[in-house]
């Protein structure tokens, strides 16, 4: 919850133009959320029997888990500043997660209808190694800009059984993965953190400054921006 | 009055979106750009504000509905007089179409997809009349970017000043309005015997700083400066400097204090032409270029007035090393009222600096030499000497202060001796 307050009063910032463009990346502890809709029957058992709290939030998309060893990237930008459109920052955010995933020898692709990153390169099979679900408004409420909240969580080394307690995102033929999954390897989430900022400056093709420096251990926000 | 909500465009291949949630009920009322509704379209939800203060009348469609772009979605009763603002979310451009290059080995050359011309031409100024130009650049706008909607794709005023007003202010505030682009021609391509490099973004930041400043009508001064006694201090202090405070003593620091100090007394160099005006700085920020694997980095030493030689020698070891581990902080590259560059570490006796952005003017520190020089009346002996080469604003200063204030380094320089001190 904490995590939710601290972007909103960023993205309320960010639209009076108070901070720059921001990344926040961070981990969770344990949560199932889902959007607006519900969990419906996406729910495999009851509420109580999850293991976890379950909190609707203000983001697209459908039911997911977020946990411990999944990194969780939040980009607070201002869309109309950055001559974005809604559709285009989606893809832009799959791109920026199949470069960082590469560089751990993980192919993926995107697809048409499918919000997030899977792995392989066939449409129609691989599996969710990352969901996407992104909030656009204008939280100061003026003719400022359009910001974003909520953002992409990448599964590096998350226990994957949380997942089964539920359908993910509401799609019940596919599975989901991760970066251990896929490689064997359990990579350190602060190290995948730079990995993927370096690919969202790449893709977004912005200057990255860490003012705390990249983060040294969990729970920690860094901050990220443009000096351009 | 009634005003209808209609469903905006979200996106270029959007056709529709799902109503997640009203957020405003009928009776309800509701400000100009207050949230109104949140529509969900392909894993976005969007938040779209009302584009009318009033009273909510009716919802003409419910929470989980399906609607086409431009549908119907509410009436509002509006407050009478004001005019309904635009509240679809930024449409894409076709700089940022290109955003997300296809997966591909990263060598790929980034540059060819970035700022292409819009519509495909080579610059906007052929499909403009002579008075859009102008208003093109009064504006700051480069009409190459403009997609123009008159016919045949002409530019027409409102094309530019949509353009002016949906954004051109991305990048830091410069107090120069954005030059046109001068490039007519398309991107070469590498062949085959050539190498495509992909930019970075601190080279896209370098090179768009660099040809901003080249629009800057720039003068140039140099001064030699006798620094056989800075060159004997530094001898005889290096080794118990470094004992003490653990880090080398280079001759960068005395020339920092130098520049730093002279500052205070000419206070056109730490300025910046606005326009209408010229600002002056009351504080004394010094950008210091650093060289980096990446690319050129220049930190700022905040106050550098206020700090002694070793001060700034420890200042600008500890900048150094936090720039090239690339753990700077925002604070730490804004703000910088005045540059100063050391190329004499490339072995430099010459060279012409380019003005920082919002800065008027830059100055180098070449490298020192030995070489014969007249002492007294008509003796020769070999001397230290070493060249600053100042850059200024011309529309800030003229020769005189530039001048001025170099006597005045140099002055300083030549004073170091082996009395001189440290802290």
């Amino acid at each position: 919850m904490e995590a939710w307050d601290l972007q909103r009063e960023l993205a309320r910032n960010r639209a009076l133009g108070e901070i720059p463009d921001t990344l926040l990346l961070l981990e969770h502890p344990p949560v199932y959320t889902t959007g607006r809709r519900g969990a419906g029957s996406n729910l495999l058992m009851t509420e109580g029997a999850l293991g976890a709290p379950l909190i609707e939030t203000d983001r697209g998309g459908d039911i997911t888990f977020h946990g411990p060893g999944q990194l969780i990237a939040y980009p607070i930008i201002d869309l109309r500043a950055a001559r974005l459109s809604v559709v285009s920052y989606v893809r832009s955010l799959e791109e920026t997660v199949m470069r960082t995933v590469r560089e751990f020898g993980i192919t993926s692709h995107t697809e048409c209808g499918l919000t997030g990153v899977w792995t392989g390169e066939t449409d129609g099979k691989g599996d969710k190694i990352a969901a996407i679900g992104v909030r656009v408004g204008k939280p100061a409420g003026s003719s400022g800009g359009w910001v974003t909240c909520h953002g992409l969580a990448l599964n590096v080394d998350v226990d994957l059984t949380w997942f089964e307690r539920i359908v993910p995102c509401g799609i019940a033929d596919r599975s989901v993965t991760s970066i251990a999954a896929e490689t064997g390897v359990k990579p350190e989430l602060a190290g995948v953190a730079g990995q993927l900022a370096s690919s969202f400056g790449a893709v977004f093709g912005r200057e990255m400054i860490w003012p705390c420096g990249p983060a040294s251990g969990t729970s920690e926000t860094t901050r990220t921006s443009t000096t351009c | 009055m009634a005003y209808t909500l209609t469903m905006p465009e979200v996106g270029e291949t959007v056709t529709e979106g799902t109503i997640e949630k009203w957020l405003k009920q009928p009776g309800d009322k509701i400000e100009k750009y207050e949230p109104i509704v949140e529509i969900n379209t392909d894993k976005v939800n969007v938040e779209l504000p009302s584009p009318v203060s009033g009273t909510v009348k009716e919802h003409l469609v419910k929470e989980g509905d399906t609607v086409l772009i431009g549908a119907a979605l509410a009436t509002i009763d509006e407050v009478a007089g004001e005019k309904p603002a635009d509240i679809a979310p930024p449409k894409p451009t076709e700089a940022s179409a290109a955003l997300a290059p296809a997966p591909a080995p990263p060598k790929e050359t980034i540059s060819a997809t970035t700022k292409t011309a819009g519509n495909g031409r080579d610059d906007g100024a052929n499909r403009a009349t002579p008075r859009v130009r102008k208003l093109a650049s009064e504006l700051g706008v480069d009409l190459a970017l403009v997609t123009g909607t008159g016919p045949r794709g002409r530019i027409v005023e409102e094309d530019v000043r949509a353009f002016a007003e949906s954004g051109s202010k991305t990048g830091a505030a410069t107090a120069v309005a954005q030059k046109p682009a001068a490039t007519p021609h398309p991107p070469a391509k590498a062949g085959a015997d050539e190498e495509a490099v992909a930019l970075t973004p601190i080279r896209k930041t370098i090179a768009r700083r660099m040809t901003e400043s080249a629009a800057v009508p720039v003068a140039w001064l140099v001064i030699e400066c006798d620094v056989t006694g800075l060159v004997a201090l530094r001898s005889a202090r290096k080794a118990a400097f470094e004992e003490r405070h653990g880090i080398g003593l280079t001759y960068l620091p005395f020339a920092a204090h130098a520049v730093s100090q002279a500052l205070l007394d000419h206070p056109y160099l730490n300025a910046t032409w606005a326009e209408d005006k010229i600002i002056l700085k009351k504080r004394v920020n010094l950008s210091i270029a650093v060289a980096t694997e990446r690319g050129l980095m220049v930190p700022v030493i905040h106050d550098a007035d206020r700090l002694s030689v070793t001060g700034l020698a420890l200042a600008m070891t500890e900048l150094g090393e936090r720039t090239r581990d690339n753990k700077l902080k925002i604070e730490d590259v804004e703000g910088g009222t005045f540059t100063l560059d050391n190329t004499g570490a490339f072995g430099s006796i010459l060279s012409q600096p380019i003005i920082n952005t919002g800065q008027s003017a830059i100055i180098t520190v070449e490298a020192i030499t030995k070489r014969a020089r007249v002492v007294g009346d008509n003796a020769v002996g070999v001397r230290s000497v070493v060249n600053m080469c100042l850059s200024f604003d011309h529309r800030v200063m003229d020769g005189h202060q530039a001048g001025a204030f170099l006597q005045d380094v140099k002055r300083r320089m030549e004073a170091y001796g082996p009395d001189s001190g440290l802290d």
